[in-house]
């Protein structure tokens, strides 16, 4: 195959639609594909406008029935789609491949709105530039004359300028959150357990939140957990927050204190995790409330990258225990409460902490969980807990809670984060989708509130191993093709390296290109100009002052290659230029001189100096 | 419409710009490229997406470098001389150009524009280069007659779009050469051919034989000696024996387009004699020029056709 614009074209759009297909609705895409197809085979012009137009409508038509509106971002985005695949019916003239290569830049930016990586953003410039190559090369260009030296004139000024102008740029908003599901924003994702729908479990290797400045010999980084949000409410099967009129002050961290910075890359945030013990947020890039049970969370639900310094102290429980929480700890509205108090206390009277503790932790572990990423569905929680086999930390978590409240004791499920990589490359904790993990806290009057992981008894691989090790060795084989292959296979160390090191590449790209918000600019413009100068005005002059310079910069490397006597000479006629007698471009000296002579005749002498000394040097060079 | 209204503003800066002011203007692709900058602005701005920020000020970026390049590309350039050798209408030629460089970035992909009602460029896409260290070039622009005529050729539009087709730079260069356009050559009227002089010359010492050559006379060919020999002779005049003719038109009273006719036909026959070594003159209305053979003379007539009430 041929590799020029149409084609380019073609495999652009196609590798797009595969990029966004995790995005946008196999609809959208079916209609692109299709047009993508369709405009291979379809010839005759009457038909391919007809059949244009139709897909047109059919793609508005399709847009509006699935997002409900056409004012958001995913129908936006999947009509530049449909656009860019439609415009593959003509890519006949020069002009068109140049409005192709509009039409590809702005499905380029917005795969940067739906994926904003570093290496979505490298391939679309690599993509783009590769498009406008052969834009060039079809207009007969010579490409040999864009050479290195050439193209690094013009490219590097430009990308200086861009990068001054980038970072002068004032930042008038911080955008404005527009999702094509609502429902899942407001109700929170994290913030509920449902337990009838606690299926199989799929969790991704996305990464969650990075740690920065952890130290890895310091901390057992493979076994911290990382508190998110404290379920309390247990109604209906269901496990909710209970942070209301939790709201209160910081509480002081006490020492050894851990210092860390965290940014967290959901796609919506609405919790911040911290490491689990004692937490006090320094500072924050979005507005937070901090609730007495250890939780953190942000006034807006936003998809702005959340980024925040936290002191903490890890070793140390939470002791805060207001009436609410008393009240919130130890309420179970539940049929076989009596039932299920009575397995555990087994005609015991319980009165101690300690008693009660050891009773539910001997009930639970005779019970014999097993851990399995893929448990059946249970009808209720307390047919887990009597009837139940298998289940993973949300089922053993929620378990032990509710043994917990059974015999008086207050506890709440803890829904959070376990373990985390170590990327040496940037010296970051990487916390993914998969480290997701829920533990319990339990009310000691002595000691407050203590944690106590039930999956940690059932499957102490899920602690000590890791995510991922963990789930590997649950399922050492991958089905490809219907043979079974060691999982060993495919991990090559070089490979998790790279990945290790394009991640860091990836979040050194997004801490100074993607998250350098408002405030960020601020605090670096502030750092080197006068507090009285405006951003706006800063961008003005840093714009006025590198444009001439740019120019500059051309203007030398353009310098004029005369000789003295060229200057001299230019001169003369500059002379003569003033007085009336203006050299023609194609006119030789002899003959200006002449008509120099004849028209000055005064300076007769003068231009026969100037003519000869110019000659002379012209013919002796 | 848009091309309308950049036609009008390209001749009225044609007609009033200075000579060696460098002028540069946003091609429709540029303008279409700002648009996008324009709509990527708003979308960076209100997704707060700082990729699309920084992907729209690289692309704003490049199109001011080009911009840049673009007028440097074209800085620093001189016309040192132009010559232009008349041709025929529908003939093609060339004006021949010297150019000089005086810019160490070299010059790219320059295209040359006239105005002419006489000429026009033969070759639309025709562009030529000056390297980095090429000083001089000798620049042979084709062109092509349109109709016959003369004028003079004031001055040329030197363009570039070099690198990306972003940016339109362009200068004028006076010129005020003289260009002649002869009529096209076609035998398709019989013209009046007037005998001047015919001298009797008896006796056959009076003329010696020799082989035919190409554009020798048909008339002098002895064709009795062709019937015996097979070979084709002709009569060489020992003396100057030549006919000279004054070649005119058939008939005053004719119409434009069959003076034009005439006036083709004229030339074709003046070219013929030419070849022939024949002596010619060219009687005209307002003009006689007296019979000859000359490359100075056919210049003359060829000139007095191409001048004809023009």
């Amino acid at each position: 195959m041929k590799l020029n614009v149409k084609n380019l074209s073609y495999i652009m759009i196609l590798v797009n639609s595969f990029v966004l297909l995790e995005e946008l609705p196999l609809s959208i895409m079916l209609i692109t594909w299709s047009a993508a197809l369709l405009s291979l085979f379809i010839k005759k012009d009457i038909v391919r406008t007809a059949i244009k137009i139709t897909l047109l409508f059919a793609s508005l038509f399709f847009l509006r029935y699935q997002f409900k509106t056409l004012l958001v971002t995913d129908a936006g985005v999947s009509f530049v789609l449909i656009l860019a695949s439609l415009k593959l019916w003509e890519l006949d003239k020069e002009s068109d491949h140049f409005n192709m290569f509009l039409i590809l830049a702005l499905l380029e930016s917005c795969l940067f709105l739906l994926k904003p990586t570093f290496l979505t953003f490298s391939l679309g410039l690599i993509k783009i530039v590769l498009f406008f190559y052969f834009i060039l090369k079809i207009r007969n260009y010579d490409l040999t004359l864009l050479n290195g030296k050439r193209l690094l004139v013009l490219v590097i000024p430009s990308v200086l300028l861009s990068l001054l102008l980038f970072y002068t740029f004032p930042r008038f908003t911080s955008g404005f959150i527009n999702s094509s599901n609502p429902q899942l924003l407001f109700s929170g994702v994290d913030s509920q357990i449902n337990f009838k729908s606690l299926g199989a479990l799929n969790l991704s290797s996305k990464v969650v939140f990075r740690v920065f400045g952890l130290n890895a010999s310091k901390n057992p980084i493979p076994i911290l957990y990382w508190r998110e949000n404290i379920l309390w409410d247990y109604y209906k099967e269901e496990w909710k927050t209970g942070y209301l009129n939790m709201k209160a002050e910081q509480l002081p961290v006490k020492t050894p204190v851990t210092f860390y910075k965290v940014q967290l890359e959901k796609d919506y945030n609405e919790f911040l995790p911290v490491l689990d013990g004692v937490s006090n947020i320094v500072r924050s890039n979005l507005d937070y409330n901090y609730f007495s049970e250890g939780s953190f969370r942000l006034k807006n639900i936003s998809k702005t990258i959340a980024q925040y310094d936290v002191n903490s102290n890890y070793h140390v429980n939470l002791t805060t225990l207001t009436p609410i929480m008393q009240r919130k700890g130890v309420r179970l509205i539940s049929n076989k409460k009596d039932e299920i108090a009575a397995l555990i206390k087994r005609g015991k009277t319980l009165s101690t902490d300690d008693e009660k503790f050891r009773a539910i932790e001997s009930f639970f572990k005779q019970k014999k969980f097993e851990y399995t990423l893929n448990p059946p569905l249970y009808n209720s929680l307390e047919d887990f807990i009597l009837y139940g086999k298998s289940g993973y930390c949300s089922h053993f978590a929620s378990a032990f809670t509710y043994l917990a409240r059974t015999v008086g004791l207050p506890a709440r499920i803890i829904s959070g984060y376990q373990g985390g990589e170590y990327n040496p490359f940037d010296q970051t904790v990487l916390v993914r989708e998969m480290d997701a993990h829920a533990w319990v806290e339990i009310y000691f009057e002595s000691r407050g509130w203590v944690r106590y992981d039930p999956t940690a008894f059932v499957a102490p691989g899920r602690v000590q191993l890791g995510s991922r090790n963990f789930h590997d060795s649950l399922v050492p084989y991958l089905n490809l093709f219907n043979y079974k292959m060691p999982r060993s296979l495919f991990r090559f160390k070089f490979i998790e390296q790279s990945s290790l090191w394009l991640d860091y590449i990836n979040s050194t790209f997004s801490n100074n290109i993607l998250n350098f918000d408002k405030e960020r600019q601020q605090q670096l413009l502030r750092s080197f100009l006068p507090k009285t100068l405006g951003l706006g005005a800063a961008f003005s002059i840093a714009f006025a002052v590198a444009l001439p310079l740019f120019w500059l910069f051309f203007k030398w490397l353009s310098k004029e290659r005369i000789s003295p006597a060229e200057r001299r000479y230019k001169k003369f006629t500059k002379r003569m230029s003033l007085q009336g007698v203006r050299k023609n471009e194609y006119e030789t000296a002899t003959v200006f001189s002449t008509r120099c002579k004849t028209s000055l005749p005064e300076l007769s002498p003068y231009i026969q100096r100037e003519t000869e000394a110019y000659i002379d040097s012209f013919y002796k060079s | 419409m848009l091309t309308r209204v950049l036609t009008f503003f390209e001749n009225k800066i044609f007609s009033m710009g200075r000579q060696g002011q460098l002028y540069i203007v946003p091609t429709l692709d540029g303008l279409k490229l700002l648009s996008l900058n324009m709509v990527l602005l708003i979308m960076g701005l209100v997704y707060a997406n700082n990729y699309v920020l920084l992907f729209n000020f690289i692309l704003f970026c490049l199109f001011i470098g080009s911009m840049f390049y673009t007028h440097f590309n074209l800085q620093g350039l001189q016309v040192l001389s132009a010559n232009f050798k008349p041709l025929h209408a529908g003939e093609n030629g060339f004006i021949g150009f010297s150019f000089k460089s005086r810019s160490s970035l070299g010059h790219h992909f320059l295209r040359i524009k006239i105005k002419s009602a006489f000429l026009e460029a033969s070759e639309q896409s025709f562009h030529f280069s000056m390297k980095d260290h090429q000083s001089t070039a000798k620049v042979d622009f084709p062109v092509k007659g349109i109709k016959r005529g003369v004028s003079e050729l004031k001055r040329i539009t030197v363009e570039t779009r070099f690198p990306f087709h972003l940016f339109r730079a362009f200068t004028y260069f006076d010129l005020n050469i003289k260009t002649t356009v002869y009529p096209e050559k076609k035998a398709e009227k019989i013209h009046n051919e007037t005998a001047l002089a015919y001298e009797k010359h008896d006796g056959e010492d009076d003329y010696t034989l020799k082989s035919f050559q190409p554009g020798d006379s048909l008339k002098r060919i002895l064709w009795k000696k062709y019937a015996q020999t097979g070979k084709l002779i002709t009569k060489q005049m020992a003396s100057v024996e030549e006919l000279p003719v004054m070649l005119s038109f058939s008939n005053e009273d004719l119409s434009s387009a069959e003076k034009e006719r005439e006036l083709s036909s004229l030339c074709f026959a003046i070219h013929l004699f030419h070849s022939q070594n024949m002596n010619y003159g060219l009687a005209l209305q307002k003009r006689t020029i007296n019979p000859g053979n000359s490359q100075q003379h056919l210049s003359d007539c060829l000139g007095a056709l191409a001048e004809y009430e023009t």
